[in-house]
């Protein structure tokens, strides 16, 4: 049977500075990590689509292992789509707090021996702010 | 779809006829075979057998970030030889820190199948720490473990479960309104028990300031949060109720099992990260296994490798409601003499934690309780306990229901 792995796929997409995720029109959901099918209804029938990239800070902490990644604040994202997502935030553990808005961009770091593009989050001012 | 209908209270009953343990320790002068034999010798005298009585062996792997000198892929193979006696069954089982309940369970199913009589299941764990580090010898093992994130979490270079831990419990603070400080009271409380416990790890006293004066390690955890790195070895000797009453010795039933695993891999990526859904439901299903209510409980031990994820399981588990362990903790209602004793041993922060053994650690304290050999922290009466583990960041646990025979 042909299989398109939908996380190399994903990875494809990040490594050129895109975030795309299987959708299921029926359901209405995003599909993260992403797979070849849809996790609540069983359909093939998936649609890649590119993420609106604004979302919330859900929960952080600091990396206390920088040997293969530089050091920084680690994070969980959850996207306006509705999946959390673990990703590297900037800014200073400090001046972060849980459920502020965040968007997306791109970082370039060599993980091990492998240089690779990676998503990365980035607080936003509130209006008014 | 999942659900067994057709269960009989009563059906389930395996006994534990004999347990050891080696100290806990940061590192110990003897590889994982040596500490296994010590922990197995240990439980077959207190069974009153021998090794060739064993017809089955079931075991786990000697750790992850383990030198090369100490995995033994075939390691009960091995150990058959060694102890010259024909098996009916072995196993080496994996699935990260539920690994040596499964073996267990595993153990527990072959003698009710009727096709082991006595079975051994043991646990040994070594870990390579950092003055034993050498690049050339052990740089794959930053692969290895670095791999058990995914393809996808890996690329940002996670090597320990406490990033998602830490969350987790910053997560968990922010929606209960617990504070830092009080936190700080559940290392506080597990040193207490150590303290009487001379295989832990850690036995001196901590103070509340202690714990907020210590290291940040990943925040909001400080290093008096985390349990440390551990060696050491288990083992139990299992036998039919049949068996265990002609031998005539102290013993312990296994009479309620409960496993789930949740669809998830660290961080559930569509549902609540301070809700921990398989443990609820391991404790549901061995609870109506044994046909005991939580109530029944009278002494427990909790897979808890970080002070935030131990209070919640207390509550996950059934033991308080939402938001209310923290306080319980504080009023020292899970001690010794408290209305439910849990981690009497110290936990895992203070015993120590040697994952692929804690399990079976677990069920050494509650054996100990059970047959009254608990010496100072003996829990008055104690005939019901609980063994919870968990994998993952809590996205798998395994229960056991222990009584007194």
């Amino acid at each position: 049977m042909e299989f398109e792995d939908p996380i190399k796929k994903f990875l494809g997409y990040i490594s050129s500075r895109k975030f795309m995720l299987p959708y299921c029109g029926k359901c209405d959901k995003y599909i993260y990590p992403p797979r070849n099918f849809c996790p609540f209804c069983g359909s093939r029938n998936l649609e890649w689509r590119e993420i609106s990239g604004r979302g919330k800070l859900y929960a952080f902490t600091t990396n206390p292992d920088p040997i293969l990644f530089p050091p920084g604040v680690l994070g969980i994202v959850e996207l306006d789509e509705g999946v959390k997502v673990l990703s590297r935030i900037d800014g200073k553990y400090e001046d972060l707090k849980i459920g502020m808005p965040v968007r997306l961009d791109f970082m370039e770091v060599t993980v091990g021996r492998e240089k690779m593009v990676v998503h990365k989050f980035v607080p936003v001012k509130e209006e008014g702010g | 779809m999942h659900e067994n209908r057709y269960w009989v209270v009563g059906i389930l009953r395996v006994a534990i006829i004999g347990a050891g343990m080696t100290p806990i320790r940061r590192k110990w002068d003897r590889g994982s075979r040596e500490l296994a034999l010590m922990a197995i010798f240990e439980a077959l005298d207190m069974a009153g057998i021998g090794p060739r009585d064993i017809n089955g062996i079931f075991t786990v792997p000697q750790g992850y970030i383990i030198d090369p000198e100490d995995v033994d892929w075939l390691a009960t193979q091995h150990l058959g030889e060694y102890f010259f006696t024909d098996t009916k069954a072995q196993a080496m089982v994996e699935i990260g820190g539920v690994s040596s309940l499964v073996a267990l369970k595993y153990a527990a199913f072959e003698i009710l199948m009727g096709r082991c009589n006595i079975a051994l299941v043991y646990a040994a764990e070594k870990q390579v720490v950092r003055e034993e580090w050498n690049p050339q010898r052990h740089m794959y093992l930053l692969y290895l473990v670095n791999g058990f994130y995914g393809p996808l979490d890996k690329r940002y270079g996670i090597m320990k479960p406490i990033v998602y831990y830490a969350m987790i419990t910053q997560r968990y603070m922010y929606e209960y309104g617990v504070s830092r400080e009080d936190l700080a009271y559940v290392p506080v409380v597990l040193r207490k028990h150590a303290s009487m416990n001379e295989k832990a790890q850690f036995r001196d006293p901590i103070t509340v300031e202690d714990v907020l004066k210590s290291k940040v390690v990943c925040p909001p955890l400080h290093i008096l949060d985390c349990c440390p790195t551990s060696e050491g070895a288990a083992a139990l000797i299992l036998a039919s109720e049949k068996v265990a009453k002609d031998l005539g010795v102290d013993r312990v039933y296994i009479t309620g099992i409960g496993e789930h695993h949740d669809p998830t891999s660290f961080f559930p990526v569509y549902g609540s990260a301070t809700e921990f859904p398989c443990a609820r439901k391991a404790m549901e299903e061995a609870l109506q296994k044994s046909g005991r209510k939580i109530k029944d409980i009278d002494v427990a031990e909790v897979y808890g490798p970080f002070s935030g994820t131990e209070v919640m399981l207390y509550e996950e588990l059934g033991f308080f409601r939402k938001g209310e362990a923290i306080q319980a903790i504080k009023e020292d209602r899970t001690t010794i003499d408290g209305e439910i004793p849990i981690n009497t041993s110290g936990g895992r922060l203070s015993l120590g934690h040697p994952p692929h053994v804690t399990p079976l650690a677990e069920v050494y304290e509650i054996f100990l309780q059970l047959t009254g050999r608990a010496g100072q922290r003996q829990v008055k009466d104690a005939e019901v306990g609980a063994v919870h583990a968990e994998h993952g960041a809590v996205n798998g646990s395994m229960v056991m229901i222990l009584e007194k025979g």
